[in-house]
Formats: structure tokens, C-alpha cells, sequence
């Protein structure tokens, strides 16, 4: 009988349990402080073995004894997110000590005879891919909308004497990115702004995600509301942010070029049919004047 | 003291045709560079003391990484890339254990491989550093920073050890086009997985694929605030909001 | 062969827009093996800009019940030419424009229209094919499609000059990214740089405006200088219609999508710089035709008259003809007002409460432009314009004030004539008949399909050419790499 873990160092890595089969008893390893072990053992697993790292330690230093912990088990199946690079390695370990197979992007898990069959976004989502895996599986899931409901909480099973590989970490203010081109957020507004000083209400929403603001060419040559050096696209800026959110953007062909680099896009626009719905991974349909301030009172009140 | 550069492992959803029936059909020959893989390169040729040995798989291009550093190029050219990463983690990891004194791998930390740069670390037994922006060496450690939220931390870790990069923006200045046809004389050490000891899969695919229900955006509806909330909760999930 | 070469090719494709890139996709599919060299930091060049894409007898035409036969196709350009086009040429591009359609669908396009670029304008054809994502996306296709095939792209390289010996062109010379010079070999070059538009010396040289080239504002990529007819006449190659350059009308300063460019594209009163009015407006529809009249004009420049009551219409009821995506027929052009705030500054537009100050504010002389509107506004009363036979409907009195002068040039899309090629595509040897061995030029670069002027009558002629030439070309250039290898 094998048994399902749930790696979890980040709190994006209890998302992973909705996608798992309902009912499945799931074992839970956590690297981490006592608030994410306990929130970890309310959300209806089986058993919380739980590593504290020591001040001045990375949670990645403890993947080799955590790993240990989870082979010691005899496991079929290791869920986490990709969100937190401790829980990779913690899975890292873990596939290759027991030779698992390891797969991405992955939404749904379940038994079929004595493979799983695995369900996921294969290609960046392009396709639904459906996998079939013999061995033991290592899973990163693709995080579910909702946290688990919290419930009643399991007691937890310490780890004082988990130890760490030598390893140091030392936090710092990150360095500020400057300018549109290195730009890890970027709000791109377009046409569906009505004046120049709406402008305001965009840069507020750029702030509140510490994004920087581009344009659309009109705004910046025909209308002159941002500087020649703010538009993006064909003959203007070029961006590759993590995320770029477009507000009032149509989505013009000669646009989407200077966007293609980004990871992920947003649209808010008043019209469904708008192309730069077909190019986004996000989209909501409405009016800018509404859901500009609304985006801006969410991220200020997080 | 030998540097390892691990490049080309990655399948970048760009390069993948989806067709019209949901197939997906991914370059046959040879795969485009990853997205990463150019800062990789980078670090790497930092990093090298002496000797940067670039190594890829059987529909890598040796002449991409020859134009940016390395100085011989193993290829295990009967293994390609697959969805498992365990199982090309374990074929580049025998492949490392060819090189003569390799004691530093650097390689790409693709979105789409996440398993990949861990898995080849728990292979090889040593530590990893994922995410990393830049990375230096300092006595016998390398010093690794990473972008973690709105910090920035700096990872030491003792050599042997393995260094996941990722890019932070696309390549600035690629070599021009006759650095890198003089790149494709450099030398190139074909190798297969028999030599390496491990058995020649196929790459795991999918059995099945299917178009997904729908290919524009995912579309978020209710009132603004409700709207709002629900977007900053996906993007929050994405990981892009820090 | 006794020269050094950095490396050999069966093809090497200079430009990487849409005709080479359609020559690459189609000679990695034949087996050859490829180099492109792109002289710009991006691939795409004027192609990006692409709306639709002609085809005769298309499957796409077949589906929508839309008849355009090759035979009315091949009429209508060498009519439109005044038969200055050349037959062989426009044959091979009529003959093969619905392969192209098929060869685009193949690597994924997907056609979301075919019909006319003018609503209204009874003469055109329906062979204008509309790509999901438009030209961009055709681009980024056959970019994916060449790559996979294994066609080589080198951007930031610039081929400067072709080699050649015993009378074929076997390589040429091109500087990289880092500045160094190469020599590549090639069974084949295509010359695929898309035309001489973004040079202002090759535009005065070259274009039939002569001086007046001087006054037109570029609307495309830079990289279109005019390296491929430079490098075909030094190789002894020949041109024809050289002269052929496709304008827009467009307003000083403004971007196609402008409303107040939109604006000055109207059928309304369109004055010189000395305000007198000096043509029907009604060209207006055809904006190629239009752009030629602008750019004809003193200082290459008219100025659109307007009142109040229609610039209130525009706003509303929508705009009397359209610019394709950019301006869409019947689009309400309610940006007027934000975009004059600056264009009133510049000088791209002028309002005045009297046709005096409006006068002025242009620099034409106030009692020429009194005169003037004078003159239309009876002309707008008796419903027939006895000067230069507008239609009724595009007569709009100038009575309310305040009244708007947009200032209105030609904007240069894409040169259309340079290298003279036969039906293959190949270049024509100076004072011959023959082809120059080795040497094709495809797209903008190559003369065949014009006369003086672009006709919009076949939308979608530029772009079907450009793709159509380009994958002709790789044809026969493997064709007759074939031959030279079974010899």
C-alpha cells in the first residue's frame, strides 16, 4: 500500500489538495514556520510532519531530510505546487531516490488499476493532456482557485532533529526594476480611457500592483496623454513582464508584438468580442471605470 | 574543476503545433533554445574556473551554447525531451557523471520543466539553488541570489551543487551570425544512453490530448469588486503579483 | 570553386518579411537547406502592417459562394496597369494567389472573411482574404513554420553585396550583428527586402513624385532601404516601374488610427495650400488613388475643410468611408476633441470661428479660402458639383462654426516596383531577356504586378504577391538545383 504526500512550504502549496482525488488519505511534510503547519493541519490531511528551519537556514537545505521522511513511507504519489523553490526540491529529492516519474501543469489525479492516470495542461495549456504513469509520481499541480476549507485541525509531528545541508540565506530589499523594458508588471491602457485625466485612476491601479505604465500608440502619437516612449508595441516598446494588464486595449495586431513576451495577460475591456481577449489568459468584460478602482481597493486591502 | 552548462531541455509551449483535433506536435529535429537558457549560459561562463561543458540532449543545437562559451559539447543523442522530468533529470545527470571533474551544473529553470533542475540536483546528490538570478563563487561555495516576493535573498551553497537560473528578460545581444557558424566546427562528443548506462526510453507523452474547452481568456464575470477580487486571487496563484 | 565561405546554403533569403519568409517556409518544405538574413532586430518587417491578402478562385472564396475568377483577376491588374504590368508575372501570381490561401491555412491560419477593402466602391474585387490576427499572425506563422523546418534566421545581419561568377550568382556578403563580414555560399539568393520606402534618396531617386517624395512620411519599418535593387543593378540585373509606391493619406504627426486623421480622410473640402479646392473628393474611398493626389500637391500637402454640424456627424453617425481596421466605415470618430487638444498646438489641425481666422491659421490667403467655401457652399445648395462632379451625398455645407482645417499628407505603406523578374521570379540580366542565374526577387523588391500605381480595385494585391512570389521563387530555385545536381 502506498501512501500521498502533500509538500508544502508555501501556503499556495495547500491548493494543490483540491485537485486531488476527494476522500484520499493525503500525508502532509512542511517546511516551515508554526502558522503554516497549523494551517496545514486544518485542511483535512492525515498526518503534518512538520520541519522548522533554524534562523539564517533556506527551507531548500532541509529537501534531503524531508525527502527522507516522505521514502520512508513508501509513496506513490508527492503533490505540491511549482510555486516555492524548497517545495521543487523537496520533490527533486524525492523523484530521484525513488525514480519517480515527474509531471507539470497537472489538474487532476486519480487511480487506474495499478497506474494513475494524470490529467493537465500540456504545451503552457495549449492542449488537455491526459498521462498515464505506472511508477511512482511526483506531481506539481496546477494550484486550485480555493485554499481547503479550514476544519478540524490534526496534531502535528515535529522534526527537531531534521537536518539541514549547509546552506545560508540573507534577505534583501530587491533592487527596484527601472523602466517599461525590465518591468516585472506593466498596466497597458488603451483607447477605452475617455480623457487625460482618467489617466490618474490607471496610474493609481499601477501603483497599487508597483507596476509600470505603457500605452497604446494612439495614446502616446495621437493623443499625446503619455510620453512617445510609454507605447508598446511594433514600432514602440518592447516588454516581457510577468504580467502585463490591459485596460481599454482593443488588442490590435501592431500592440500585441510589443506584448509577446509576457508571461501573463489581463484584459479588461467593455467589449467580449475585443481581440485582446484571444491573446489574454485573463479577462474581464466590463467597464474600465468600474473595475479599475474595484482592481485597485482589492490589492490595497490585501 | 569543471563547469557544467545543461542547455536545449527545455520544450517551450512556443514551440509546440497544437492541431486542429488537439493533437500537439512538438519540433521533430531540434528544439528551439529555452527561454532561460541564455542567462544560464551566462552565469555559467561566469562561474567557469577553467573548462564550461555544455550538455544536451538529442535535439539540442551544440553550436548555440559553442557561440556562447562553452568549450565542448556533450550530447546524449538517442534521449529527447519529454513531460517527465525524472526521466530526463536522470539521463542528464548520467551524462554529468561523464564529465571529468564536474563539480558545478548550471542549468535553465523553465516554468514549464519545474521538476527538471531539482530532479537532476536529487540525481547527482547535491544541493540546488532554483530560481536563481545570478550566482558567483566564493572559496569553495556558490553564492546564488533569487527574487523571493518583494526580498531578494542570497543562497550559499557548498560546491558540489547545482544552479537552476532564471531569465529575467530575453537575451540582450545574441552573437552574431559568424560567431556562431564558426561555433558549429567546435568540437561535439556524441554519446547514447548505453554508453551512459541507462536505458533509452522514448520521451513520455501524453496518450491523449485534447483542445481545451475553450482558448481565450478565462473570462471572470459578477460585479466589479467581486470580479476584482476573484482576479487578484488567480493572479496571486500565478505568482505574479510579487 | 576557389572562393571561402563561412558557410553554404542551398538558399539564403534576404529579408525576413512576408515574402521571405513565405520563400523560407516553402524551401525548408522542399528540402533545401535555408539562411535568412534580416537586417532589422525583429522579423516581419512591412508584412506586420498586412490587413488581407488576394487570391482568385480560393477555397475560402468557394465556401463563402464568392466567384473572382482568374481570368477577371488577371484582366483587372493589367488593365489597372495600363497594361505597363507584365503578363508573365501577373499570370504566375494570379495562376497560384489560392495555393497561397491553402499553404497559409496549412501552417494554421485562419480566414475569418473575404470580401472588398472600400464599402461602396463598385469596381473591387472580392479577393480580399482576412486573417484572424491579419498579417501579424500570418507572420508569426510562417516565422514558426520556417524555423521548425529548420530554416536558419539571423537577425541584425545585413546582406550589402551579391557574389557572383561565370555569369550566376553563387553567395553574397553581409555584415552580422557584431559587426563582422561574411561571405555564405548559395545555389539561390532571393532578394525579399521589401522595396525602398524607408530611403528618402531611393523615394526622391526612384518614386514618380520626384521632389515631392521629400514631403511624405514614412509609415513602416525602417529597414526597407532599397539593399535588394542596389545589390540586383550591381549585379546586372534590370528594373521596371521602379517608380510604383502604395501611399495612404494620413494627418501630419498622426498615426492611420488618428480620428482626426480619420477626419481628414472624409470626402469633404479638400483645399491646396493656397485654399483653393483641386479635385472630386470622392477619391477619398480609394486611398491609394487619394494619397496619390495629396502627394502631388504643393508641399505634398491638402488641408480637409469641416464645420461644426460635421464634425458633430462624424462623432455620431460615423465616418462616410473607411480606412479598413484602422478607420472601419461608419466608426464614430468621438476622439476628435482629446486629440485636437494637442494637434491644435502642433499645427496638425487649425479651428476658428471664422473662415478668415481658419485662413490664416493654415497660411493660405483669406479671401482664396473665403472664395473657396463660398463656391462649395453653393454648390452643396444646388446638390451638384458643377466643378469637379462629387457625388450629392458627400456634399456637406461649411456654415457652422467653429470650422476645423486638418492638415493631410501622403504616408508611404510600401514601394511596389524595383527588380525586373520574369514569370519564375528570376532576375532579368540589363538588355536581355535571359535570367541571371541564381538570382530571384520576390515581394515589394519585384516589379511585375503594377504600373505607376497601386490599384486597390484587387485588394490585397501587395501581400497576396508577396507570399505567392516568395514560395514560387523557392519552387524554382529548388527546381533548378535539382537539375544542376542530376547534371
Amino acid at each position: 500500500m502506498t501512501t500521498t504526500w502533500l509538500v508544502v512550504t508555501d501556503p499556495l502549496d495547500l491548493c494543490a489538495l483540491g485537485r486531488l482525488v476527494p476522500g484520499l488519505p493525503v500525508d502532509s511534510i512542511v517546511i516551515g514556520d508554526r502558522a503554516l503547519a497549523d494551517s496545514s493541519a486544518r485542511t483535512g490531511v492525515r498526518s503534518v510532519h512538520w520541519i522548522e528551519p533554524v534562523e539564517g537556514v533556506p527551507a531548500d537545505a532541509y529537501a534531503a531530510a524531508a525527502a527522507d521522511i516522505v521514502l520512508g513511507a513508501a509513496p506513490g504519489l508527492v503533490a505540491t505546487t511549482a510555486t516555492a523553490p524548497a517545495s521543487r526540491a523537496v520533490v527533486g529529492v524525492v523523484a530521484a531516490r525513488c525514480r519517480a516519474s515527474v509531471l507539470s501543469g497537472v489538474t487532476g489525479v486519480s487511480e487506474a488499476g495499478d497506474a494513475l492516470e494524470v490529467t493537465g495542461g500540456a504545451a503552457g495549456n495549449a492542449v488537455v493532456a491526459t498521462w498515464e504513469v505506472s511508477g511512482p509520481l511526483c506531481a506539481f499541480i496546477a494550484p486550485a482557485d480555493e485554499a481547503p476549507a479550514p476544519g478540524v485541525a490534526v496534531g502535528l509531528t515535529p522534526h527537531p532533529d531534521a537536518a539541514p545541508r549547509p546552506s545560508r540565506v540573507t534577505v534583501s530589499a530587491a533592487a527596484v526594476a527601472s523602466g517599461l523594458a525590465d518591468a516585472a508588471r506593466v498596466v497597458g491602457v488603451g483607447r477605452g480611457l475617455r480623457s487625460r485625466a482618467d489617466l490618474a485612476m490607471v496610474e493609481a491601479l499601477a501603483g497599487s500592483l508597483d507596476a509600470e505604465l505603457a500605452c497604446s500608440m494612439p495614446l502616446a502619437e495621437d493623443l499625446g496623454w503619455l510620453p512617445k516612449d510609454r507605447f508598446v508595441g511594433r514600432s514602440g516598446q518592447q516588454v516581457s513582464p510577468r504580467l502585463y494588464l490591459a485596460v481599454g486595449l482593443s488588442g490590435a495586431p501592431q500592440h500585441l508584438q510589443g506584448v509577446r513576451g509576457a508571461k501573463v495577460i489581463v484584459a479588461v475591456n467593455s467589449d467580449p468580442e475585443a481581440a485582446i481577449f484571444r491573446a489574454a489568459d485573463y479577462g474581464i468584460v466590463g467597464d474600465l471605470y468600474e473595475v479599475v478602482p474595484a482592481l485597485t481597493a482589492v490589492l490595497a486591502s490585501d | 574543476m569543471t563547469t557544467v552548462v545543461v542547455f536545449n531541455v527545455a520544450r517551450e509551449p512556443a514551440a509546440a503545433q497544437v492541431l486542429a483535433d488537439g493533437r500537439l506536435v512538438w519540433p521533430a529535429r531540434k528544439l528551439p533554445a529555452g527561454e532561460d537558457d541564455h542567462a544560464a549560459l551566462a552565469v555559467a561562463v561566469g562561474l567557469a574556473a577553467s573548462d564550461l561543458v555544455g550538455i544536451t540532449l538529442g535535439q539540442g543545437d551544440p553550436g548555440w551554447a559553442a557561440a556562447r562559451g562553452t568549450s565542448e559539447v556533450v550530447r546524449v543523442a538517442d534521449v529527447t525531451v519529454g513531460d517527465d522530468d525524472g526521466a530526463t533529470a536522470a539521463a542528464l545527470a548520467a551524462a554529468v557523471a561523464e564529465v571529468d571533474g564536474a563539480e558545478l551544473v548550471v542549468i535553465g529553470d523553465s516554468e514549464h520543466h519545474p521538476g527538471l533542475a531539482p530532479a537532476l540536483a536529487g540525481y547527482l546528490g547535491w544541493p540546488v539553488v532554483l530560481a536563481a538570478t545570478s550566482a558567483v563563487r566564493i572559496g569553495s561555495d556558490v553564492e546564488a541570489t533569487r527574487r523571493a516576493g518583494r526580498v531578494e535573498e542570497t543562497v550559499s551553497v557548498p560546491i558540489p551543487a547545482v544552479i537552476a537560473v532564471a531569465a529575467a528578460t530575453e537575451e540582450s545581444s545574441p552573437p552574431g551570425m559568424k560567431a556562431m557558424l564558426a561555433a558549429r566546427r567546435l568540437p561535439v562528443r556524441d554519446v547514447t544512453a548505453a554508453d551512459l548506462g541507462i536505458a533509452a526510453v522514448p520521451a513520455f507523452e501524453p496518450t491523449l490530448t485534447s483542445l481545451p474547452s475553450s482558448t481565450t481568456a478565462r473570462l471572470i464575470g459578477g460585479d466589479p469588486l467581486q470580479a476584482a477580487t476573484e482576479l487578484v486571487k488567480a493572479l496571486r496563484a500565478e505568482g505574479v503579483l510579487e | 570553386m576557389n572562393m571561402q565561405f563561412d558557410a553554404e546554403y542551398d538558399i539564403v533569403i534576404v529579408g525576413a518579411g512576408a515574402s521571405g519568409l513565405s520563400a523560407a517556409v516553402e524551401a525548408v518544405k522542399n528540402g533545401s537547406s535555408v539562411a535568412v538574413l534580416e537586417k532589422l532586430d525583429s522579423v516581419g518587417g512591412r508584412g506586420q502592417f498586412v490587413e488581407g491578402s488576394t487570391a482568385f478562385e480560393s477555397d475560402e472564396q468557394k465556401k463563402r459562394g464568392i466567384e473572382v475568377t482568374r481570368a477577371q483577376g488577371f484582366k483587372a491588374l493589367m488593365d489597372e496597369s495600363q497594361w505597363r504590368a507584365n503578363a508573365e508575372v501577373v499570370s504566375a501570381f494570379v495562376h497560384n494567389a489560392a495555393t497561397t490561401i491553402r499553404k497559409l491555412s496549412d501552417i494554421g491560419a485562419v480566414w475569418e472573411d473575404v470580401t472588398i477593402y472600400a464599402y461602396e466602391q463598385e469596381s473591387e474585387l472580392k479577393t480580399m482574404h482576412w486573417a484572424e490576427g491579419e498579417g501579424a499572425r500570418i507572420i508569426e506563422l510562417m516565422e514558426k513554420a520556417a524555423r521548425d523546418g529548420g530554416a536558419e534566421i539571423y537577425l541584425n545581419t545585413a546582406a550589402s553585396r551579391l557574389l557572383t561568377e561565370d555569369g550566376r550568382v553563387v553567395g553574397l556578403e553581409a555584415r552580422d550583428a557584431d559587426g563582422q563580414e561574411l561571405q555564405l555560399g548559395a545555389k539561390a539568393v532571393i532578394l525579399a527586402g521589401g522595396g525602398y520606402a524607408s530611403s528618402p534618396e531611393m523615394m526622391e531617386k526612384h518614386s514618380w513624385y520626384g521632389k515631392n517624395a521629400r514631403y511624405l512620411v514614412d509609415l513602416g519599418t525602417p529597414g526597407n532601404t532599397g539593399d535588394g535593387l542596389n545589390m540586383a543593378v550591381a549585379a546586372g540585373g534590370a528594373t521596371a516601374e521602379t517608380g510604383s509606391v502604395l501611399l495612404m493619406p494620413v494627418a501630419k504627426d498622426k498615426t492611420i488610427t488618428s480620428h482626426v486623421s480619420g477626419a481628414g480622410s472624409q470626402p469633404y473640402l479638400w483645399v491646396n495650400t493656397s485654399g483653393r479646392r483641386f479635385t472630386d473628393e470622392v477619391v477619398a474611398m480609394n486611398f491609394s488613388d487619394a494619397a496619390n493626389v495629396i502627394a502631388q500637391g504643393d508641399q505634398g500637402t491638402s488641408f480637409t475643410i469641416f464645420d461644426e454640424a460635421t464634425k458633430k456627424h462624424l462623432e455620431t453617425a460615423g465616418s462616410d468611408i473607411g480606412l479598413g481596421t484602422f478607420i472601419p466605415y461608419h466608426a464614430q470618430l468621438d476622439r476628435m476633441d482629446a486629440e485636437l487638444e494637442q494637434d491644435l498646438v502642433t499645427g496638425t489641425a487649425a479651428k476658428a470661428d471664422t473662415i478668415e481666422e481658419l485662413a490664416a491659421a493654415i497660411g493660405a490667403p483669406p479671401e482664396t479660402l473665403v472664395a473657396t467655401v463660398d463656391r462649395y457652399n453653393q454648390l452643396v445648395a444646388a446638390g451638384a458639383d458643377d466643378d469637379f462632379y462629387k457625388p450629392a451625398k458627400y456634399l456637406r455645407a461649411i456654415e457652422r462654426a467653429p470650422f476645423y482645417a486638418v492638415r493631410m499628407v501622403a504616408g508611404t505603406l510600401v514601394s511596389v516596383g524595383g527588380i525586373k523578374v520574369n514569370g519564375n521570379l528570376q532576375v532579368i540580366a540589363e538588355g536581355t531577356t535571359d535570367p541571371i542565374p541564381g538570382l530571384y526577387a520576390v515581394g515589394a523588391e519585384a516589379s511585375g504586378i503594377y504600373g505607376d500605381t497601386y490599384p486597390l480595385t484587387v485588394p490585397g494585391n501587395i501581400s497576396g504577391f508577396s507570399y505567392t512570389s516568395g514560395w514560387l521563387a523557392a519552387d524554382h530555385a529548388a527546381s533548378q538545383i535539382a537539375e544542376s545536381v542530376a547534371v
